[in-house]
Protein backbone atom coordinates (compact mmCIF):
# COMPACT_ATOMS: atom_id res chain seq x y z
CA UNK A 1 0.00 0.00 0.00
CA UNK A 2 1.31 3.52 -0.38
CA UNK A 3 0.16 6.66 0.27
CA UNK A 4 -1.84 8.98 -1.63
CA UNK A 5 -4.56 12.15 -1.63
CA UNK A 6 -7.91 11.61 -3.28
CA UNK A 7 -9.29 14.10 -5.61
CA UNK A 8 -12.41 12.54 -6.34
CA UNK A 9 -14.04 15.56 -4.16
CA UNK A 10 -13.43 18.65 -2.34
CA UNK A 11 -12.42 17.26 0.57
CA UNK A 12 -9.33 15.83 -0.31
CA UNK A 13 -8.44 13.10 1.70
CA UNK A 14 -4.76 12.82 2.07
CA UNK A 15 -5.13 9.98 4.82
CA UNK A 16 -5.70 6.95 2.61
CA UNK A 17 -3.29 4.42 0.60
CA UNK A 18 -3.64 2.19 -2.33
CA UNK A 19 -1.87 -0.36 -4.22
CA UNK A 20 -2.58 -1.68 -8.14
CA UNK A 21 -2.70 -5.68 -8.67
CA UNK A 22 -3.53 -7.15 -11.93
CA UNK A 23 -5.37 -4.22 -12.92
CA UNK A 24 -7.13 -3.47 -9.67
CA UNK A 25 -7.34 -0.72 -7.42
CA UNK A 26 -7.21 -1.73 -3.80
CA UNK A 27 -7.65 0.87 -1.31
CA UNK A 28 -7.84 1.87 2.40
CA UNK A 29 -9.72 4.84 3.66
CA UNK A 30 -11.12 6.23 0.32
CA UNK A 31 -14.78 6.83 0.52
CA UNK A 32 -16.81 4.50 -2.29
CA UNK A 33 -16.91 7.80 -4.57
CA UNK A 34 -13.11 8.18 -4.20
CA UNK A 35 -12.25 4.44 -4.60
CA UNK A 36 -14.36 4.88 -7.68
CA UNK A 37 -12.63 8.19 -8.89
CA UNK A 38 -9.07 6.17 -8.32
CA UNK A 39 -9.69 3.12 -9.98
CA UNK A 40 -10.88 4.89 -12.88
CA UNK A 41 -6.91 4.77 -13.84
CA UNK A 42 -8.04 1.25 -15.33
CA UNK A 43 -10.93 2.11 -17.25
CA UNK A 44 -11.01 0.70 -20.80
CA UNK A 45 -12.33 3.76 -22.40
CA UNK A 46 -9.53 5.65 -21.56
CA UNK A 47 -8.67 7.94 -24.29
CA UNK A 48 -5.22 7.65 -25.52
CA UNK A 49 -4.77 9.69 -28.55
CA UNK A 50 -4.95 12.84 -29.63
CA UNK A 51 -8.05 12.98 -32.17
CA UNK A 52 -8.87 15.74 -34.48
CA UNK A 53 -12.17 16.39 -36.39
CA UNK A 54 -12.14 15.86 -40.76
CA UNK A 55 -14.11 18.11 -43.13
CA UNK A 56 -16.50 15.15 -42.69
CA UNK A 57 -17.11 16.31 -39.06
CA UNK A 58 -15.98 12.79 -37.65
CA UNK A 59 -13.11 12.54 -35.23
CA UNK A 60 -9.95 11.11 -36.72
CA UNK A 61 -6.40 10.02 -34.31
CA UNK A 62 -3.46 12.42 -35.24
CA UNK A 63 -0.40 13.09 -33.89
CA UNK A 64 0.50 15.49 -30.61
CA UNK A 65 2.37 17.68 -32.71
CA UNK A 66 -0.31 18.07 -35.35
CA UNK A 67 -3.27 18.39 -33.08
CA UNK A 68 -1.10 20.56 -31.11
CA UNK A 69 -0.50 22.47 -34.44
CA UNK A 70 -3.88 22.80 -35.18
CA UNK A 71 -4.88 23.71 -32.23
CA UNK A 72 -2.80 26.69 -31.89
CA UNK A 73 -3.56 27.66 -34.90
CA UNK A 74 -7.31 28.03 -33.88
CA UNK A 75 -6.65 30.31 -30.52
CA UNK A 76 -4.37 32.60 -32.73
CA UNK A 77 -6.47 32.82 -35.13
CA UNK A 78 -9.20 33.60 -32.84
CA UNK A 79 -10.95 36.60 -31.69
CA UNK A 80 -12.25 35.97 -28.18
CA UNK A 81 -11.17 32.35 -26.94
CA UNK A 82 -13.09 31.41 -23.90
CA UNK A 83 -10.55 29.42 -21.42
CA UNK A 84 -12.32 27.32 -19.69
CA UNK A 85 -12.94 24.42 -16.82
CA UNK A 86 -10.45 23.66 -14.07
CA UNK A 87 -12.42 22.42 -10.99
CA UNK A 88 -10.28 19.70 -11.43
CA UNK A 89 -7.30 20.90 -12.60
CA UNK A 90 -4.07 20.88 -10.72
CA UNK A 91 -3.30 24.37 -9.55
CA UNK A 92 -0.02 24.36 -11.67
CA UNK A 93 -2.16 23.32 -14.84
CA UNK A 94 -4.62 26.37 -13.99
CA UNK A 95 -1.69 28.63 -13.94
CA UNK A 96 -0.88 28.03 -17.54
CA UNK A 97 -3.87 28.12 -18.61
CA UNK A 98 -4.59 31.68 -17.25
CA UNK A 99 -1.40 32.47 -19.11
CA UNK A 100 -2.79 30.57 -22.35
CA UNK A 101 -5.69 33.40 -22.10
CA UNK A 102 -2.90 36.09 -21.77
CA UNK A 103 -1.29 35.12 -24.79
CA UNK A 104 -4.74 34.92 -26.53
CA UNK A 105 -6.60 37.61 -25.63
CA UNK A 106 -8.94 35.78 -24.06
CA UNK A 107 -11.20 35.20 -21.11
CA UNK A 108 -10.24 32.94 -18.32
CA UNK A 109 -13.10 31.13 -16.35
CA UNK A 110 -13.93 28.28 -14.52
CA UNK A 111 -16.38 26.42 -12.75
CA UNK A 112 -16.51 28.39 -9.49
CA UNK A 113 -18.73 31.24 -11.33
CA UNK A 114 -21.42 28.64 -11.84
CA UNK A 115 -20.51 26.64 -8.87
CA UNK A 116 -20.41 29.62 -6.71
CA UNK A 117 -20.70 33.07 -8.79
CA UNK A 118 -23.19 34.36 -6.71
CA UNK A 119 -21.09 34.24 -3.24
CA UNK A 120 -18.95 36.44 -4.54
CA UNK A 121 -21.37 39.33 -5.52
CA UNK A 122 -22.64 38.66 -1.94
CA UNK A 123 -18.70 40.07 -0.69
CA UNK A 124 -19.52 36.63 1.47
CA UNK A 125 -16.09 36.00 1.49
CA UNK A 126 -14.48 38.82 0.34
CA UNK A 127 -13.61 37.75 -3.31
CA UNK A 128 -12.15 34.43 -1.37
CA UNK A 129 -12.63 31.41 -0.15
CA UNK A 130 -11.12 29.74 3.02
CA UNK A 131 -10.52 31.86 5.40
CA UNK A 132 -11.15 29.10 8.00
CA UNK A 133 -9.13 25.69 8.49
CA UNK A 134 -11.18 22.25 8.79
CA UNK A 135 -8.49 21.01 10.99
CA UNK A 136 -9.66 23.77 13.38
CA UNK A 137 -13.56 22.72 12.71
CA UNK A 138 -12.35 19.62 14.01
CA UNK A 139 -10.62 21.26 17.03
CA UNK A 140 -12.97 23.53 17.89
CA UNK A 141 -16.25 23.54 16.21
CA UNK A 142 -19.16 22.90 18.93
CA UNK A 143 -21.68 23.47 16.98
CA UNK A 144 -22.02 22.67 13.34
CA UNK A 145 -24.25 23.72 10.65
CA UNK A 146 -25.01 22.05 7.26
CA UNK A 147 -27.50 24.68 5.41
CA UNK A 148 -28.46 23.61 1.78
CA UNK A 149 -26.20 20.93 1.62
CA UNK A 150 -26.40 16.90 2.32
CA UNK A 151 -22.73 16.04 2.53
CA UNK A 152 -23.66 12.16 3.61
CA UNK A 153 -24.26 11.64 -0.36
CA UNK A 154 -21.65 14.66 -1.80
CA UNK A 155 -18.62 14.58 0.74
CA UNK A 156 -19.23 11.58 1.94
CA UNK A 157 -16.18 11.69 4.23
CA UNK A 158 -16.25 15.30 5.50
CA UNK A 159 -18.58 14.73 8.68
CA UNK A 160 -16.47 11.82 10.05
CA UNK A 161 -12.90 13.30 9.00
CA UNK A 162 -13.67 17.17 10.48
CA UNK A 163 -17.15 18.00 11.55
CA UNK A 164 -19.57 16.01 13.16
CA UNK A 165 -18.00 12.69 14.64
CA UNK A 166 -14.39 13.39 15.11
CA UNK A 167 -13.28 13.79 18.88
CA UNK A 168 -10.62 17.30 18.67
CA UNK A 169 -7.92 19.61 21.03
CA UNK A 170 -11.59 21.17 22.65
CA UNK A 171 -13.90 18.70 21.64
CA UNK A 172 -13.05 15.55 24.02
CA UNK A 173 -16.47 13.63 23.44
CA UNK A 174 -16.60 14.10 19.33
CA UNK A 175 -19.95 13.92 18.18
CA UNK A 176 -21.58 14.17 22.26
CA UNK A 177 -19.25 17.61 22.51
CA UNK A 178 -21.37 19.22 19.81
CA UNK A 179 -24.04 20.51 18.42
CA UNK A 180 -25.59 19.39 15.22
CA UNK A 181 -27.70 21.20 12.88
CA UNK A 182 -28.79 20.60 9.44
CA UNK A 183 -31.16 23.01 7.11
CA UNK A 184 -32.71 21.86 4.49
CA UNK A 185 -36.20 21.85 2.33
CA UNK A 186 -36.70 18.15 2.73
CA UNK A 187 -35.46 15.28 5.60
CA UNK A 188 -32.14 14.49 4.73
CA UNK A 189 -29.55 11.39 5.64
CA UNK A 190 -27.17 13.79 7.10
CA UNK A 191 -30.32 14.65 9.10
CA UNK A 192 -29.73 11.43 11.28
CA UNK A 193 -28.24 12.14 14.66
CA UNK A 194 -28.57 16.18 14.59
CA UNK A 195 -29.90 17.92 17.31
CA UNK A 196 -31.86 20.49 15.02
CA UNK A 197 -33.41 19.28 11.71
CA UNK A 198 -34.60 22.62 9.94
CA UNK A 199 -37.12 21.54 7.48
CA UNK A 200 -37.65 24.96 5.41
CA UNK A 201 -40.84 25.88 3.24
CA UNK A 202 -39.26 25.72 -0.43
CA UNK A 203 -39.16 29.14 -1.85
CA UNK A 204 -38.99 31.89 0.44
CA UNK A 205 -38.47 29.35 3.23
CA UNK A 206 -34.27 30.10 3.48
CA UNK A 207 -34.84 34.30 3.54
CA UNK A 208 -37.08 34.28 6.20
CA UNK A 209 -35.71 31.48 8.28
CA UNK A 210 -32.44 34.01 7.84
CA UNK A 211 -33.97 36.97 8.81
CA UNK A 212 -35.59 35.69 11.67
CA UNK A 213 -32.80 34.12 13.25
CA UNK A 214 -30.60 37.82 12.45
CA UNK A 215 -33.54 39.74 14.37
CA UNK A 216 -33.22 37.32 17.41
CA UNK A 217 -29.36 37.53 17.15
CA UNK A 218 -29.52 41.33 17.08
CA UNK A 219 -32.40 41.44 19.72
CA UNK A 220 -34.56 43.30 17.41
CA UNK A 221 -37.77 40.53 16.98
CA UNK A 222 -40.95 41.41 18.55
CA UNK A 223 -43.18 39.24 17.35
CA UNK A 224 -42.91 35.55 16.00
CA UNK A 225 -45.51 34.15 13.91
CA UNK A 226 -45.93 30.04 15.00
CA UNK A 227 -43.28 28.66 12.24
CA UNK A 228 -40.31 30.53 10.96
CA UNK A 229 -39.85 30.24 7.05
CA UNK A 230 -41.62 26.59 7.67
CA UNK A 231 -39.82 25.63 11.06
CA UNK A 232 -42.16 25.65 13.91
CA UNK A 233 -41.24 28.65 16.54
CA UNK A 234 -40.25 26.64 19.19
CA UNK A 235 -37.66 24.77 17.64
CA UNK A 236 -35.99 27.82 15.39
CA UNK A 237 -35.87 29.48 18.71
CA UNK A 238 -33.79 26.73 20.16
CA UNK A 239 -31.66 26.38 17.31
CA UNK A 240 -30.81 30.67 17.71
CA UNK A 241 -29.86 30.10 21.49
CA UNK A 242 -27.54 27.08 20.89
CA UNK A 243 -26.34 29.10 17.78
CA UNK A 244 -25.51 32.32 19.89
CA UNK A 245 -24.22 30.45 23.02
CA UNK A 246 -21.00 28.17 20.82
CA UNK A 247 -17.96 28.96 20.74
CA UNK A 248 -17.11 28.40 17.52
CA UNK A 249 -20.05 27.45 15.14
CA UNK A 250 -18.75 26.05 11.56
CA UNK A 251 -22.00 26.93 9.05
CA UNK A 252 -21.27 25.01 5.68
CA UNK A 253 -23.67 25.74 3.20
CA UNK A 254 -24.39 24.28 -0.47
CA UNK A 255 -26.33 24.10 -3.27
CA UNK A 256 -30.04 24.58 -1.80
CA UNK A 257 -29.08 27.95 -0.59
CA UNK A 258 -26.46 29.55 -3.12
CA UNK A 259 -28.78 28.88 -6.06
CA UNK A 260 -31.88 29.59 -4.35
CA UNK A 261 -34.65 31.64 -6.19
CA UNK A 262 -33.60 34.15 -3.51
CA UNK A 263 -29.82 33.92 -3.68
CA UNK A 264 -29.39 37.41 -4.01
CA UNK A 265 -31.15 38.07 -0.63
CA UNK A 266 -30.04 34.99 1.07
CA UNK A 267 -26.60 35.14 1.17
CA UNK A 268 -26.12 39.00 2.13
CA UNK A 269 -28.13 37.65 5.16
CA UNK A 270 -26.02 34.99 5.57
CA UNK A 271 -23.31 36.91 5.67
CA UNK A 272 -24.76 39.20 7.87
CA UNK A 273 -25.29 36.30 10.34
CA UNK A 274 -21.79 35.11 9.88
CA UNK A 275 -20.54 38.46 11.46
CA UNK A 276 -23.24 38.65 14.12
CA UNK A 277 -22.04 35.35 15.39
CA UNK A 278 -18.43 36.41 15.06
CA UNK A 279 -18.03 38.86 18.34
CA UNK A 280 -15.67 38.81 21.50
CA UNK A 281 -14.51 35.02 21.66
CA UNK A 282 -17.02 33.37 19.85
CA UNK A 283 -16.08 32.91 16.01
CA UNK A 284 -18.46 31.76 13.51
CA UNK A 285 -16.63 29.98 10.32
CA UNK A 286 -18.63 29.99 6.99
CA UNK A 287 -17.75 27.97 4.12
CA UNK A 288 -19.46 26.83 1.02
CA UNK A 289 -19.28 23.10 -0.12
CA UNK A 290 -17.83 23.38 -3.22
CA UNK A 291 -18.16 20.18 -5.32
CA UNK A 292 -14.90 19.28 -7.03
CA UNK A 293 -10.90 18.61 -5.79
CA UNK A 294 -9.35 22.05 -6.79
CA UNK A 295 -12.23 24.68 -7.23
CA UNK A 296 -11.02 26.42 -4.76
CA UNK A 297 -7.53 26.33 -6.02
CA UNK A 298 -9.30 28.02 -9.19
CA UNK A 299 -10.23 30.86 -7.94
CA UNK A 300 -7.05 31.13 -5.37
CA UNK A 301 -4.98 31.19 -7.98
CA UNK A 302 -7.03 33.58 -10.29
CA UNK A 303 -7.19 36.00 -7.62
CA UNK A 304 -3.18 36.03 -7.08
CA UNK A 305 -2.64 36.45 -11.01
CA UNK A 306 -5.46 39.12 -11.49
CA UNK A 307 -6.85 39.81 -8.15
CA UNK A 308 -10.20 38.63 -10.11
CA UNK A 309 -11.89 35.39 -8.77
CA UNK A 310 -12.66 34.10 -12.28
CA UNK A 311 -14.00 35.36 -15.26
CA UNK A 312 -11.22 37.29 -16.42
CA UNK A 313 -10.86 38.94 -19.94
CA UNK A 314 -7.43 39.77 -20.66
CA UNK A 315 -7.75 42.38 -22.82
CA UNK A 316 -4.56 44.50 -24.23
CA UNK A 317 -3.79 46.34 -21.19
CA UNK A 318 -4.18 44.25 -17.94
CA UNK A 319 -7.46 42.35 -17.33
CA UNK A 320 -11.32 43.69 -16.55
CA UNK A 321 -14.12 41.06 -15.38
CA UNK A 322 -16.56 40.28 -17.58
CA UNK A 323 -20.12 41.19 -16.25
CA UNK A 324 -21.57 38.13 -17.02
CA UNK A 325 -19.94 35.02 -18.30
CA UNK A 326 -23.26 33.30 -19.21
CA UNK A 327 -24.86 36.11 -21.02
CA UNK A 328 -20.98 36.06 -23.15
CA UNK A 329 -21.94 32.73 -23.79
CA UNK A 330 -25.20 32.89 -25.14
CA UNK A 331 -24.64 36.22 -27.15
CA UNK A 332 -21.61 34.27 -28.75
CA UNK A 333 -18.71 36.91 -27.72
CA UNK A 334 -16.83 33.79 -28.16
CA UNK A 335 -14.93 32.24 -31.08
CA UNK A 336 -13.65 29.65 -29.61
CA UNK A 337 -12.77 27.57 -26.41
CA UNK A 338 -10.77 25.08 -24.48
CA UNK A 339 -12.01 23.11 -21.82
CA UNK A 340 -9.71 21.71 -19.01
CA UNK A 341 -10.94 19.87 -15.95
CA UNK A 342 -14.68 19.22 -16.21
CA UNK A 343 -16.97 18.36 -18.97
CA UNK A 344 -18.59 21.40 -19.44
CA UNK A 345 -21.34 20.30 -21.67
CA UNK A 346 -22.47 17.89 -19.13
CA UNK A 347 -22.73 19.89 -16.20
CA UNK A 348 -23.97 23.43 -17.77
CA UNK A 349 -27.87 24.18 -18.54
CA UNK A 350 -28.76 23.63 -21.92
CA UNK A 351 -29.12 26.77 -23.35
CA UNK A 352 -25.02 27.32 -22.48
CA UNK A 353 -24.13 24.17 -23.41
CA UNK A 354 -25.54 24.88 -26.42
CA UNK A 355 -23.86 27.82 -27.54
CA UNK A 356 -20.57 26.44 -26.46
CA UNK A 357 -21.41 23.22 -28.24
CA UNK A 358 -21.16 25.05 -32.05
CA UNK A 359 -18.36 27.00 -31.36
CA UNK A 360 -14.66 25.63 -32.79
CA UNK A 361 -13.74 23.42 -29.23
CA UNK A 362 -10.10 22.11 -28.07
CA UNK A 363 -11.29 19.56 -25.01
CA UNK A 364 -8.31 18.40 -22.58
CA UNK A 365 -9.86 14.97 -20.78
CA UNK A 366 -8.93 11.84 -19.61
CA UNK A 367 -12.27 9.85 -20.56
CA UNK A 368 -14.43 10.37 -24.03
CA UNK A 369 -17.27 12.72 -22.64
CA UNK A 370 -20.13 15.08 -24.78
CA UNK A 371 -17.49 18.20 -24.21
CA UNK A 372 -15.41 15.83 -26.32
CA UNK A 373 -17.55 14.05 -28.36
CA UNK A 374 -18.14 17.92 -30.16
CA UNK A 375 -14.73 18.98 -30.22
CA UNK A 376 -12.44 19.65 -33.31
CA UNK A 377 -9.31 18.65 -31.12
CA UNK A 378 -9.37 16.37 -28.31
CA UNK A 379 -6.57 16.07 -26.51
CA UNK A 380 -5.85 13.00 -23.65
CA UNK A 381 -4.20 13.64 -20.27
CA UNK A 382 -3.12 12.17 -16.86
CA UNK A 383 -5.78 12.01 -14.47
CA UNK A 384 -5.32 14.99 -11.97
CA UNK A 385 -4.09 13.18 -8.49
CA UNK A 386 -3.57 9.56 -9.95
CA UNK A 387 -1.38 9.86 -12.73
CA UNK A 388 0.06 13.59 -11.62
CA UNK A 389 1.62 16.15 -8.96
CA UNK A 390 1.05 19.44 -8.32
CA UNK A 391 -0.66 20.88 -5.60
CA UNK A 392 -4.85 21.13 -5.52
CA UNK A 393 -6.44 23.33 -2.65
CA UNK A 394 -9.08 21.43 -0.37
CA UNK A 395 -12.55 22.98 0.05
CA UNK A 396 -10.67 24.94 3.32
CA UNK A 397 -7.96 26.72 0.95
CA UNK A 398 -5.29 24.35 2.76
CA UNK A 399 -2.82 23.17 -0.23
CA UNK A 400 -2.31 19.57 -0.35
CA UNK A 401 0.03 18.07 -2.32
CA UNK A 402 -0.58 15.33 -4.92
CA UNK A 403 0.94 12.17 -4.77
CA UNK A 404 0.56 9.97 -7.71
CA UNK A 405 0.84 5.89 -7.75
CA UNK A 406 0.61 5.10 -11.42
CA UNK A 407 1.72 6.43 -14.87
CA UNK A 408 -0.51 7.98 -17.46
CA UNK A 409 -1.02 5.52 -20.61
CA UNK A 410 2.27 5.79 -23.02
CA UNK A 411 2.03 9.16 -25.36
CA UNK A 412 -0.73 10.65 -22.82
CA UNK A 413 0.73 14.06 -21.24
CA UNK A 414 -0.12 15.98 -18.26
CA UNK A 415 -2.36 18.98 -18.37
CA UNK A 416 0.34 21.25 -17.46
CA UNK A 417 3.03 19.67 -20.07
CA UNK A 418 0.34 19.93 -22.76
CA UNK A 419 -0.77 23.51 -21.71
CA UNK A 420 2.67 24.64 -21.74
CA UNK A 421 3.36 22.97 -25.67
CA UNK A 422 0.58 25.13 -26.51
CA UNK A 423 0.77 28.03 -25.13
CA UNK A 424 5.15 27.22 -27.12
CA UNK A 425 2.72 27.10 -29.97
CA UNK A 426 0.74 30.13 -30.48
CA UNK A 427 3.48 32.05 -28.94
CA UNK A 428 6.46 31.05 -31.60
CA UNK A 429 4.33 30.59 -35.19
CA UNK B 1 -14.64 -16.64 20.72
CA UNK B 2 -16.07 -16.41 23.92
CA UNK B 3 -18.32 -18.98 26.15
CA UNK B 4 -20.29 -20.58 23.34
CA UNK B 5 -22.57 -22.47 26.23
CA UNK B 6 -25.83 -20.85 27.43
CA UNK B 7 -27.50 -22.39 30.30
CA UNK B 8 -31.45 -22.91 29.23
CA UNK B 9 -32.64 -22.10 32.13
CA UNK B 10 -31.05 -18.33 32.16
CA UNK B 11 -32.76 -17.88 28.56
CA UNK B 12 -36.33 -19.86 30.25
CA UNK B 13 -36.40 -17.28 33.16
CA UNK B 14 -36.25 -14.52 30.56
CA UNK B 15 -39.03 -15.70 28.21
CA UNK B 16 -42.33 -14.95 28.61
CA UNK B 17 -43.71 -18.10 30.27
CA UNK B 18 -46.81 -17.97 29.04
CA UNK B 19 -46.49 -21.17 26.99
CA UNK B 20 -48.61 -19.29 24.57
CA UNK B 21 -47.21 -22.04 21.79
CA UNK B 22 -46.94 -19.47 18.88
CA UNK B 23 -43.22 -20.79 18.18
CA UNK B 24 -44.86 -24.39 17.78
CA UNK B 25 -44.25 -25.45 21.61
CA UNK B 26 -43.67 -24.58 25.40
CA UNK B 27 -41.60 -22.07 26.59
CA UNK B 28 -39.11 -24.44 28.56
CA UNK B 29 -38.68 -26.27 25.43
CA UNK B 30 -37.90 -23.41 23.24
CA UNK B 31 -35.53 -22.31 25.86
CA UNK B 32 -33.54 -25.91 25.17
CA UNK B 33 -33.32 -25.52 21.71
CA UNK B 34 -32.89 -21.83 21.50
CA UNK B 35 -29.96 -23.27 23.63
CA UNK B 36 -29.16 -25.59 21.06
CA UNK B 37 -29.33 -22.87 18.44
CA UNK B 38 -32.17 -25.00 16.87
CA UNK B 39 -34.14 -22.17 17.05
CA UNK B 40 -33.84 -18.93 16.15
CA UNK B 41 -35.42 -16.17 19.02
CA UNK B 42 -37.71 -14.23 16.13
CA UNK B 43 -39.71 -17.02 16.27
CA UNK B 44 -41.16 -16.28 19.88
CA UNK B 45 -43.35 -13.60 18.43
CA UNK B 46 -44.44 -12.24 21.56
CA UNK B 47 -41.09 -11.29 22.73
CA UNK B 48 -41.16 -8.64 20.11
CA UNK B 49 -44.63 -7.76 19.92
CA UNK B 50 -45.61 -6.80 23.41
CA UNK B 51 -43.86 -3.47 25.21
CA UNK B 52 -43.58 -5.51 28.27
CA UNK B 53 -40.77 -7.66 27.37
CA UNK B 54 -38.93 -4.75 25.52
CA UNK B 55 -36.31 -5.31 28.59
CA UNK B 56 -35.95 -9.09 29.00
CA UNK B 57 -35.77 -9.41 24.86
CA UNK B 58 -32.53 -7.21 25.06
CA UNK B 59 -31.35 -9.55 27.43
CA UNK B 60 -32.13 -12.38 25.92
CA UNK B 61 -30.18 -11.01 22.70
CA UNK B 62 -26.90 -10.13 24.82
CA UNK B 63 -27.22 -13.69 26.15
CA UNK B 64 -27.49 -15.53 22.98
CA UNK B 65 -24.80 -13.21 21.26
CA UNK B 66 -21.73 -15.46 21.81
CA UNK B 67 -23.87 -18.53 20.25
CA UNK B 68 -24.17 -16.88 16.89
CA UNK B 69 -21.20 -17.43 14.60
CA UNK B 70 -19.57 -15.22 12.50
CA UNK B 71 -22.09 -14.96 9.75
CA UNK B 72 -25.14 -14.19 11.82
CA UNK B 73 -23.51 -11.87 14.97
CA UNK B 74 -25.38 -8.97 16.24
CA UNK B 75 -23.80 -6.81 13.26
CA UNK B 76 -24.95 -7.51 9.79
CA UNK B 77 -23.49 -4.59 7.10
CA UNK B 78 -25.57 -3.57 3.91
CA UNK B 79 -22.85 -3.21 1.56
CA UNK B 80 -24.82 -2.30 -1.18
CA UNK B 81 -26.07 1.18 1.17
CA UNK B 82 -22.80 1.42 2.31
CA UNK B 83 -20.81 4.64 1.11
CA UNK B 84 -17.19 4.18 2.79
CA UNK B 85 -17.66 7.21 4.80
CA UNK B 86 -16.14 5.88 7.76
CA UNK B 87 -18.55 6.87 10.20
CA UNK B 88 -18.60 4.14 11.98
CA UNK B 89 -14.57 3.42 12.03
CA UNK B 90 -14.49 7.13 13.66
CA UNK B 91 -17.07 6.59 16.13
CA UNK B 92 -16.41 3.09 17.43
CA UNK B 93 -14.75 3.17 21.32
CA UNK B 94 -12.98 -0.40 20.19
CA UNK B 95 -11.70 1.29 17.24
CA UNK B 96 -10.49 4.40 19.20
CA UNK B 97 -8.16 2.11 21.31
CA UNK B 98 -6.91 -0.19 18.82
CA UNK B 99 -5.85 2.84 16.42
CA UNK B 100 -5.85 5.90 18.29
CA UNK B 101 -5.77 8.37 15.04
CA UNK B 102 -9.55 7.25 13.88
CA UNK B 103 -11.28 8.50 16.52
CA UNK B 104 -9.70 12.09 15.08
CA UNK B 105 -11.53 11.58 11.98
CA UNK B 106 -8.53 9.37 10.47
CA UNK B 107 -8.83 6.04 8.12
CA UNK B 108 -8.35 3.05 9.71
CA UNK B 109 -4.76 1.60 8.32
CA UNK B 110 -4.13 -0.68 10.58
CA UNK B 111 -5.19 -4.49 11.07
CA UNK B 112 -6.19 -3.76 14.82
CA UNK B 113 -10.11 -2.38 14.49
CA UNK B 114 -13.28 -3.23 14.49
CA UNK B 115 -13.95 -1.34 11.00
CA UNK B 116 -11.56 -0.47 8.03
CA UNK B 117 -12.90 1.09 5.01
CA UNK B 118 -11.26 -1.36 2.12
CA UNK B 119 -12.13 -1.01 -1.80
CA UNK B 120 -14.81 1.99 -0.63
CA UNK B 121 -16.67 -0.25 1.76
CA UNK B 122 -16.60 -0.71 4.89
CA UNK B 123 -15.72 -4.47 6.47
CA UNK B 124 -15.82 -5.92 9.62
CA UNK B 125 -12.10 -6.88 10.33
CA UNK B 126 -12.49 -7.45 13.97
CA UNK B 127 -16.19 -8.47 14.64
CA UNK B 128 -15.00 -10.63 18.18
CA UNK B 129 -13.50 -7.29 19.34
CA UNK B 130 -16.79 -5.47 19.41
CA UNK B 131 -18.04 -4.69 23.14
CA UNK B 132 -21.41 -6.34 22.28
CA UNK B 133 -19.45 -9.33 22.98
CA UNK B 134 -18.28 -11.02 26.34
CA UNK B 135 -16.81 -10.32 28.32
CA UNK B 136 -17.96 -6.89 28.33
CA UNK B 137 -21.58 -7.18 26.40
CA UNK B 138 -22.75 -3.46 26.46
CA UNK B 139 -25.59 -2.75 24.93
CA UNK B 140 -23.15 0.04 22.40
CA UNK B 141 -24.67 1.15 19.59
CA UNK B 142 -23.11 3.77 18.07
CA UNK B 143 -21.88 2.88 15.19
CA UNK B 144 -25.57 1.82 13.87
CA UNK B 145 -26.70 5.11 15.29
CA UNK B 146 -23.99 7.55 13.38
CA UNK B 147 -24.42 5.43 9.93
CA UNK B 148 -25.89 8.19 7.76
CA UNK B 149 -27.48 5.39 5.64
CA UNK B 150 -28.69 2.58 7.22
CA UNK B 151 -26.24 0.25 6.89
CA UNK B 152 -25.62 -0.95 10.06
CA UNK B 153 -27.98 -3.61 11.95
CA UNK B 154 -27.40 -4.93 15.47
CA UNK B 155 -29.80 -6.94 17.11
S1 LIG C 1 -14.49 12.24 0.69
FE1 LIG C 1 -13.90 13.00 -1.30
S2 LIG C 1 -11.69 13.20 -1.20
FE2 LIG C 1 -12.31 11.89 0.53
S3 LIG C 1 -12.12 9.81 -0.24
FE3 LIG C 1 -14.23 10.45 -0.64
S4 LIG C 1 -14.18 11.30 -2.72
FE4 LIG C 1 -12.07 11.15 -2.03
S1 LIG D 1 -43.84 -18.22 21.63
FE1 LIG D 1 -42.68 -17.53 23.38
S2 LIG D 1 -44.21 -17.22 24.89
FE2 LIG D 1 -45.17 -18.44 23.35
S3 LIG D 1 -44.77 -20.53 24.02
FE3 LIG D 1 -43.15 -20.07 22.67
S4 LIG D 1 -41.61 -19.36 24.05
FE4 LIG D 1 -43.46 -19.27 25.20
S1 LIG E 1 -21.48 -1.88 18.69
FE1 LIG E 1 -20.04 -0.44 19.62
S2 LIG E 1 -18.18 -1.63 19.99
FE2 LIG E 1 -19.46 -2.82 18.61
S3 LIG E 1 -18.69 -2.27 16.59
FE3 LIG E 1 -20.40 -0.90 17.03
S4 LIG E 1 -19.45 0.90 17.93
FE4 LIG E 1 -17.94 -0.72 17.99
S1 LIG F 1 -21.16 4.53 8.75
FE1 LIG F 1 -22.43 3.29 7.38
S2 LIG F 1 -22.08 4.10 5.33
FE2 LIG F 1 -20.45 4.87 6.66
S3 LIG F 1 -18.78 3.43 6.39
FE3 LIG F 1 -19.93 2.75 8.18
S4 LIG F 1 -21.44 1.31 7.36
FE4 LIG F 1 -20.63 2.43 5.62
Amino acid sequence: MQDTVCCGCSVVCDDVAVTTKKATLQSLGLCKLGHEYCNSIFSKTRLTQPLLKSNSGKQKPVTISSAIQKSARLLRESQKPLIFGWSNSTTEAIQLGLKLAQVTKGVFDSTASFEYGALFDAKLHGGETGQVNLDDVRDSADHIVYWGVNPAESHHRHASRFTVFPKGKDIPEGRESRVVSVIDIRETESMRLANHQLILAPNSGDVEFLQALIAELEGTQDHLPEKVGGVPTIEFLSFAKQLRDADNVALFYGNGLVHSTHAAQTLPFLAKLSKLLNRGNHRCWTLPMVAYCNTIGSVKTSVATTKLPFSVDFISKGVKAVESIQTSITDSEFDSVLIAGWDALSFLPGPLAKALSSLPSIALSTHPTLTTDKATVVFPVALTGMETTGTVYRMDGTPVQLQPFAKAPKGVPTEEKLLSQLINGVISS
Amino acid sequence: MADKKVNPMQLYKLLPQTNCKKCGMTCMAFATRLALREVELKECTPLFEEEQYKDQLTQLQNLILPLLDTEETGIKLDETKCTGCGNCVVVCPVDASAEPDTAFGKAARTTETVFRVEDGIVKIINLEKCRRFPPERMNCRVCEQGCYVNAIKIW
